[in-house]
């Protein structure tokens, strides 16, 4: 006769099995409450790339030897040297150089053996067109200075999260010359020139 | 006896060098590379750039295509083997910057001097299309 108990009895551990699972499910949609925001508003603010960004190669044509070192490293043997030995000068005469960015993985090693350092990495990162051989670079192309975030009136460039000061998230309204968590460079430099000097002191001391 | 070689082209006094050398066989180089209207002139003028000084150095001016185009070689050492300069300008413009010229390059000599005036001008894609 208490046979419709266990129904109910059923029923009520289902329900509650139900409300935890939607607990857990939507635990995940709280915890995004307490999460830093990342959501950058694209064309009008702009996240500025870090010192080591590899973003477009920038070329000039004037400090290459045509020596085809960037070829070579390449892992697809992209950059395209097209130069002729000139007979009268005994000297490589280079005519066109031109990487297609449709097709570059942005490694970076062409850049890393080039021995002029005629091969740059730089900030720009839109390459988006309506063609893809419009990503086809030739050398004025690859010699055009590149867009900076910092440097475009439209455009409120921020700063990444490790670039923020220690405790803050968002990167909007940071008061001017706010610090980064993280030391700079020559600040290191700094530091251990410092520190060598106050170890050979001490050596100088003790003897 | 071994004959006597005769003396470097490059040894020649600088004016006498520029004038009856270099910007001759400039002139012939840019005629091979389809260029017919190429005026070129060896001249002692001020450099045109915003913020130079006043003072006259020797230069290589040479303009083309009813003066579209412009190039400078600047001689400011009077000397070939010393420092050299370029800029590069069109439509008659004032040139905005002053570039190096061979400055990587030890060996200074008549053909090495016009392939890089070539080569620089091929840089701007004005001698052969893409």
């Amino acid at each position: 006769m208490f046979k419709f108990l266990q129904q109910v009895g059923d029923y009520a551990k289902g329900t509650v099995q139900a409300a935890k699972y939607i607990g857990q499910g939507l635990s995940v949609t709280f915890d995004h409450m307490q999460r830093r925001p990342v959501t950058v508003q694209y064309p009008y603010e702009k996240l500025i790339p870090s010192e080591r960004f590899r973003g477009r190669i920038h070329f000039e044509f004037d400090k290459c030897i045509s020596c085809e070192v960037c070829v070579r490293v390449c892992p697809i043997n992209l950059p395209v040297v097209d130069w002729e030995f000139d007979r009268t000068s005994k000297k490589k005469k280079l005519n066109h150089y031109s990487i297609d960015f449709g097709v570059c993985i942005f490694c970076g090693n062409c850049v890393e053996y080039c021995p002029t350092n005629c091969l740059s990495m730089t900030e720009e990162y839109e390459l988006s067109t309506y063609d893809r051989h419009d990503l086809n670079y030739d050398n004025v192309a690859l010699g055009r200075l590149p867009y900076k975030v910092t440097q475009d009136p439209m455009v409120t460039p921020l700063r990444e999260l490790a670039y923020l000061p220690k405790g803050v998230s968002d990167p909007h309204d940071l008061p001017a010359g706010a610090p980064r968590p993280g030391k700079f460079p020559q600040d290191i430099i700094e530091a251990t020139k410092a520190q060598e000097d106050s170890e050979k002191d001490k050596a100088e001391a003790a003897q | 006896m071994p004959k006597e070689k005769p003396p470097a082209l490059e040894d020649k006094p600088f004016t006498e060098f520029m004038e009856q050398h270099f910007v001759p066989s400039l002139d012939e180089a840019f005629a091979d590379a389809g260029i017919d209207d190429m005026s070129l002139s060896f001249v002692k003028e001020p450099v045109p750039l915003a913020g130079a000084s006043s003072e006259s150095i020797w230069q290589v001016q040479g303009s083309w295509n009813k003066g579209t185009y412009q190039f400078n070689i600047y001689f400011p050492d009077e000397d070939i083997k010393g420092q050299k300069g370029f800029s590069f300008a069109t439509n008659g413009k004032q040139p905005s910057i002053f570039e190096s010229f061979m400055i990587d390059e030890r060996r200074v000599n008549l053909d090495l001097m016009v392939m890089y005036v070539l080569q620089r001008i091929n840089a701007e894609k004005l001698l052969v299309r893409n």
